[in-house]
């Protein structure tokens, strides 16, 4: 075939597309290898770990439950024969988790027996001071769960960690750890609590079997969100004394503090905030004021919702909803016209 | 003549080399990004279990909103389905959009619902409501009916967001299946986060040849047909390469219609869906950044990756022709529509790179490719094709698509792994060679017809009445 | 004759250790990790005891519960969970079984409480 003119000045990016597609070519095929060489990898991984697991639960389980088991020598036997690479290590102590999830009493400290026979500690030790986050998180996650004592300084190192998921294991650590004080960490806390933190901290506390603390020191923390926090727990555990404190945070110059204080107390029934929250009513935002109506239409009376109806301004429609529906439910077509009234109105907009 | 000719070509290979150029960096910056992410998501994922805190009662309470369009045949199932979901606290708002068979009716009888009187603003303008129902039974009183007029499923799912209770909202198709953690896993990143999330989206998984029961996935196998599979290596790409990377750099501009959750107060203030538009999912997701980005109020949208949400695609070329043809007018309606933040530096990441992003790979490459196409054919016409040119060329794109689908499935091996047997992996991989050339001109089509289609139809269009729901309009993966 | 008790638990190492245990106090196990073989069981061998998990692939525990007290109200039943609403732990002994074990659990404590779910059902027999 004859070569066309055009095409003299332009071998260069035929070159180029001509090696551009080699290089594709053995890209796509490396890939294609390496795919083949994780599956096979993996899948040997997970036949040598349901094996492991087998061998484990048989140990454990003798371990636990046989009486002639020779323990000293079978365990080093165990390591010897089975505990040779980091994944099995990785696998005895996921193993030991399970266990130490499903069984109580007498057997928990033969778990954790296990666990420093097979010399996992060190492992653990090892994991926890890694400056990779998710080693460290790993670690924790294993010291609670297996109630370990690991060094403590080395634990308040991780409160104010810059990961969120070490900062979170540490504070279940300490939760569960503690004998008088589980929230102590409080103090030391220097980054906002998220929302999602708060729920774990309420669930670790869920477990916590001593007195649990009185929430309110922590109500002058210098962090709101850690504020919030023990509002809510003060009326998850109904601390009754101190709703006097609550009662002074109804003015507090913090948006989300007072919002938690008017949901707290309502949650414990307190009407002795009725007064001041219709007196603030017309000063606040949508959102308390909203909070406000709920309070009112859950432990208010019907008189005291109407006050403070003339305060929602012509533009707080979600408000006015809310105002209808809990003029209602205190009085079943007692607020009629003003529902209809409303109805047509929006029925013109839509 | 001949002269201009050999100067087009000339022109054609710098344009198709700047183009490559331009793919390229695109492929390898998704590609980099979206292992960082995947890695650190994995590695956050691995060790615990958050199922206790399903006992909070501190977590936000959630309304899922599902249109339904003519869905007689599955509703109840899918109802009963989503009633199960694992969470502490969240109510099922069904939005029945006129349909014109039996919809509400077995619903009506099945959970023995009643007219409700319901108040509620509507802060969007929607077609006409005619009732709103709940149940009798104390076992789906977290159950609310909506029947409304048709308007098509922005329409809908704005009625939904004006009647429904809680302030995150959950928008997902009614037929898809849901696993059970699902909207837990959705609605952390709302709970965990520094800054304040205004949406989070999840992966779509195709459910095609799995073995379902009781509207749960028991066994993910691999689809028995092509088009079925290629459209799985479509939804890698689009997902484990395209999301996650744009995650990484808070670029997402799209959650699917099929499964996203939403801050209710940012959605109703920046107006809602759009009824006027196919791509409603994308244009909404792209308004609320826009808002939040005015307000100068620093925000994020997050992506969840673990496989929460199953649905059916396409078996047909006729339905799948119809969704691509909606989804390429969708996107150029949504870039028409926000054409103010392309290269616009002040909307960042948004302006700099994910909508310049959209217009070259998602608008502009099928009609592209088309026009290299059509070239080669008048080439060809005017005896002018090399055949080692021709072929130096095709090698070059061939092997980038295969490279581009095998990264997908590296991708995939490397992070969630659905289909474990070794079996389902060859086949995949055979799809992937054959995907470029028997799927890929079908899909590329559809997109260049879109084109004509919404350039020659823009009157008729208007609006998007009667479309019906049931139509494939969901998860797109793009 | 050993005593035969059916265990059913889709958690692999709770499985085997109830089996070890209950073989070490000397009575016959057979397990399941489903609710849909532990029904085949349950028509191919007589067993003198049940002990279930609420929560089980296909064929969930309250389900299987129903069944097992419809097609063999003789046998007793120990229902093993880790659920700890009153809710539920209420509605099983309302479905009617004979005892209720929340997991985490201790074994021993647990076969005590086999042993003498396993005695009131000998007293049952002798009543009839």
């Amino acid at each position: 075939m004859l070569t066309p003119p055009y095409i003299i000045d332009l071998p260069s990016l035929l070159e180029i597309n001509l090696v551009m597609s080699l290089v594709f070519f053995i890209l796509a095929i490396s890939l294609i290898s390496l795919i083949l060489y994780l599956r096979v990898h993996k899948n040997f991984r997970n036949q040598r770990k349901d094996k492991l697991e087998v061998l484990l639960i048989d140990f454990i389980n003798n371990y636990l439950f046989n009486e002639d088991f020779d323990k000293p020598n079978e365990i080093n036997r165990f390591i010897k024969n089975q505990l040779k690479t980091t994944l099995d290590k990785k696998v005895a102590t996921k193993q030991l988790l399970v266990y130490a999830e499903n069984l109580k009493g007498e057997s928990s400290a033969v778990i954790k027996e296990i666990f420093y026979g097979f010399g996992l500690y060190n492992f653990l030790i090892q994991d926890l001071t890694q400056k990779e986050w998710y080693r460290q998180a790993r670690a924790l996650n294993v010291a609670y769960q297996l109630d370990m004592d690991i060094p403590m300084d080395l634990v308040d190192s991780f409160i104010n960690a810059k990961n969120k998921e070490v900062r979170q294991q540490a504070f279940l650590y300490l939760i569960h750890r503690s004998t008088d004080n589980p929230l102590g960490f409080l103090d030391k806390v220097t980054t906002p609590l998220t929302l999602w933190e708060q729920i774990h901290i309420e669930n670790g506390l869920k477990t916590y079997e001593g007195v649990p603390p009185d929430f309110s020191r922590w109500l002058y923390h210098k962090l709101t969100s850690v504020v919030v926090f023990n509002l809510k727990m003060i009326a998850d555990y109904n601390q009754y004394q101190h709703i006097p404190i609550l009662l002074k945070f109804l003015n507090h110059k913090d948006l989300e503090i007072r919002l938690q204080t008017i949901i707290s107390l309502r949650k414990m029934e307190a009407p002795e905030m009725i007064p001041i929250l219709v007196e603030n009513f017309s000063k606040e935002n949508p959102q308390i004021k909203k909070e406000i109506l709920i309070t009112l239409g859950e432990i208010g009376l019907e008189e005291q919702l109407k006050s403070v109806a003339p305060f929602i301004l012509q533009e707080e429609l979600d408000l006015r909803v809310s105002y209808l529906k809990i003029a209602r439910h205190l009085n079943p077509g007692g607020a009629k016209e003003e529902i209809d009234d409303f109805k047509k109105i929006t029925m013109l907009q839509a | 003549m001949n002269f201009n000719f050999f100067e087009l070509i000339d022109i054609a290979s710098l344009l198709f080399l700047t183009y490559g150029l331009i793919i390229i960096s695109g492929y390898v910056f998704l590609a980099l990004f979206s292992f960082m992410e995947l890695r650190d998501y994995k590695r956050k994922h691995n060790f615990k279990d958050e199922v206790p805190l399903l006992q909070s009662s501190h977590l936000p309470k959630i309304s899922v909103l599902a249109p339904a369009y003519n869905e007689e045949a599955n509703v109840i199932e899918n109802v009963r389905s989503l009633l199960t979901l694992d969470y502490p606290s969240f109510e099922i708002v069904i939005i029945n959009d006129g349909s014109s068979d039996n919809t509400l009716q077995s619903l009506i009888s099945t959970f023995d619902l009643y007219l409700d009187d319901v108040l509620y603003y509507p802060h969007i303008n929607t077609k006409n409501v005619r009732g709103i129902y709940s149940s009798k039974h104390q076992a789906y009183k977290n159950l609310k009916v909506i029947d409304k007029e048709n308007g098509g499923k922005a329409d809908a799912l704005n009625t939904g967001v004006n009647c429904c209770s809680h302030d995150i909202i959950c928008c997902i198709d009614v037929d898809c299946i849901l696993e059970r953690d699902a909207l837990l896993k959705l609605v952390k990143p709302f709970l965990n986060n520094d800054k304040k999330v205004i949406a989070s989206g999840g992966i779509i998984r195709v459910a095609n040849s799995c073995i379902i029961e009781d509207g749960r996935i028991i066994k993910v196998r691999l689809p028995d047909t092509f088009i079925a599979r290629a459209q799985i290596l479509e939804y890698f790409r689009a997902f484990l390469m395209g999301r996650m990377a744009w995650s990484r750099v808070d670029g997402l501009l799209l959650i699917s219609g099929a499964f996203g959750m939403f801050d209710k107060k940012i959605v109703i203030e920046s107006g809602g869906y759009n009824p006027n538009t196919v791509g409603e999912d994308m244009e909404l997701l792209v308004r609320m950044r826009r808002l939040m980005r005015d307000k100068k109020i620093p925000y994020t949208v997050s992506f969840v990756p673990d496989p929460l949400c199953w649905t059916e695609v396409p078996q047909s070329w006729k339905v799948l022709y119809r969704q691509r043809n909606r989804w390429t007018r969708g996107t150029i309606e949504t870039l028409g529509l926000h054409k103010r933040l392309l290269f616009n530096p002040k909307y960042g990441v948004l302006g700099m790179l994910s909508t310049p992003y959209w217009m070259f790979f998602e608008w502009f490459a099928p009609l592209i490719e088309f026009a290299g196409i059509i070239f080669l054919i008048l080439m060809f016409l005017f005896g002018q094709l090399n055949l080692p040119v021709f072929l130096i060329f095709f090698g070059v794109v061939y092997t980038f698509s295969i490279l581009f689908s095998i990264t997908a499935l590296f991708f995939e091996e490397f992070s969630f792994q659905q289909y474990k047997k070794p079996k389902y992996m060859l086949r995949l991989l055979r799809t992937a060679l054959l995907e470029p050339i028997l799927y890929h001109p079908f899909v590329m089509w559809s997109a260049v017809k879109g084109n004509i289609d919404l350039i020659l139809g823009k009157t008729t269009w208007g609006k998007m009445t009667r479309t019906g729901l049931s139509n494939p309009s969901k998860t797109k993966p793009n | 004759m050993k005593k035969k008790i059916l265990v059913i638990e889709d958690n692999p190492m709770v499985v085997k250790s109830l089996e070890f245990k209950l073989l070490k106090e000397g009575y016959d196990v057979v397990t399941a990790i489903d609710g849909r073989s532990a029904m085949e069981q349950l028509e191919n061998n007589h067993f003198d005891l049940i002990l279930t998990d609420l929560m089980l692939p296909f064929v969930s525990g309250n389900q299987l519960i129903e069944y097992i007290k419809k097609n063999h109200p003789n046998i007793p039943i120990i229902v093993l969970s880790t659920a700890t609403q009153e809710d539920i732990i209420t509605n099983a002994f309302t479905m009617g079984v004979d005892d209720f074990i929340t997991k985490p659990f201790s074994p021993n404590e647990l076969a005590l409480r086999v042993k003498r779910s396993i005695g009131s059902f000998k007293n049952q027999l002798s009543d009839n």
